[in-house]
């Protein structure tokens, strides 16, 4: 083989051993993943901490159907809620007052019937 | 008597088109005693008393067994930017292990340095700073010292330098060589003079 084919030889195999070694390295310094969390907690949604209260004035909210005693604090109260749950329209929010209600009435209820 | 110092270390010449500097170490290198291997990478013409060989028709063997015959050779590239990517460094490798010594040395002559690149120049550099042990002596030639690599002509003991514009100057300063002196000197001696540097003395020199 001539000088030159030699050359050319060597400098592909050079170059061949120097591609292998990076490869090497590369592959030995990559990390190791992390196990996955095991996802066992219920995941809490703070956000609704910065919603903006509802529309309008306190004063709005005093002839709320929720409101029959027409209290102010009840009146912000629900301003409040109407900020997070939107018109209060939401399922769950009639079952939780509609529960109370429930209990409300059964205690007035028992004092009637004394 | 010899042109240059036949002493263990590496030579540095420079100097712009048709300044000398050519003939001046084609002619140095007849004169040494000890082999030597000429990479005429532009296929320049040479003296008598070199023998010409091309980088295709031979064997690294029968190479490495003709410089220790002691011949000089005139070595051809094939073509220019494979002899000085790939094939300058492995002839010098091949060189560092062929059993040279500092008291039975080898001269490689690398014309145009400056276009050394790839694994050759990396390989010429190693050879620069570890080659002397190994019996492998650079000399080194160029004619833009601006464009060599620093380590090819910082590792170099002695300079020849033949006239050169003050825009390449910069590597003779940082060599601590003043370029107004030599300027002086090529004025004084006039065409193909030159100025020998060894490290602390600047001469000027006629052509030869």
């Amino acid at each position: 083989m001539s000088l030159e084919q030699e050359a050319m030889k060597n400098f592909v195999q050079e170059k061949t051993a120097e591609k292998q070694i990076l490869e090497e390295f590369a592959g030995a310094g990559e990390p190791t993943p992390e196990p996955a969390p095991v996802d066992n907690l219920i995941k809490i949604d703070f956000s609704f901490l910065m919603k903006k209260t509802g529309q309008g004035e306190v004063e709005n909210y005093l002839g709320h159907p929720m409101n029959p005693k027409k209290s102010k604090g009840r009146a912000r109260f629900l301003r409040g809620c109407t900020g997070i749950a939107g018109d209060l329209d939401l399922a769950i929010i009639d079952i939780m007052l509609g529960s109370f209600e429930m209990i409300m009435e059964k205690r007035a209820g028992n004092v009637a019937d004394q | 008597m010899s042109l240059i110092n036949e002493g263990n270390f590496h030579i540095f010449g420079c100097g712009l088109t048709q300044s000398g500097k050519s003939h001046f170490f084609k002619t140095a290198m007849l004169k040494l005693r000890a082999p030597v291997i000429y990479f005429n990478i532009q296929g320049e013409n040479v003296p008598k008393g070199f023998v010409k060989v091309y980088t295709g028709n031979i064997e690294p063997d029968q190479l490495v067994e003709m410089l220790r015959d002691g011949l000089k050779i005139n070595l051809v590239f094939s073509d220019a930017r494979k002899g000085y990517d790939y094939v300058a460094g492995y002839i010098l490798n091949l060189l560092m292990d062929a059993g040279f010594t500092d008291e039975n040395a080898i001269y490689v002559c690398l014309e145009e340095c400056h276009l050394l690149r790839g694994y050759s120049l990396e390989i010429a550099k190693y050879v620069s700073t570890a080659g002397l042990k190994k019996g492998v002596r650079l000399i080194c030639i160029t004619q833009r010292p601006a464009n060599c690599d620093k380590t090819l002509y910082t590792q170099a003991f002695e300079h020849y330098i033949f006239y050169i514009p003050e825009g390449d100057a910069a590597y003779m300063r940082g060599k601590g060589i003043d370029y107004d002196a030599c300027k002086a000197e090529w004025e004084r001696l006039g065409k193909h003079s030159y100025c020998y540097f060894n490290g602390y003395k600047l001469e000027g020199r006629p052509a030869i």
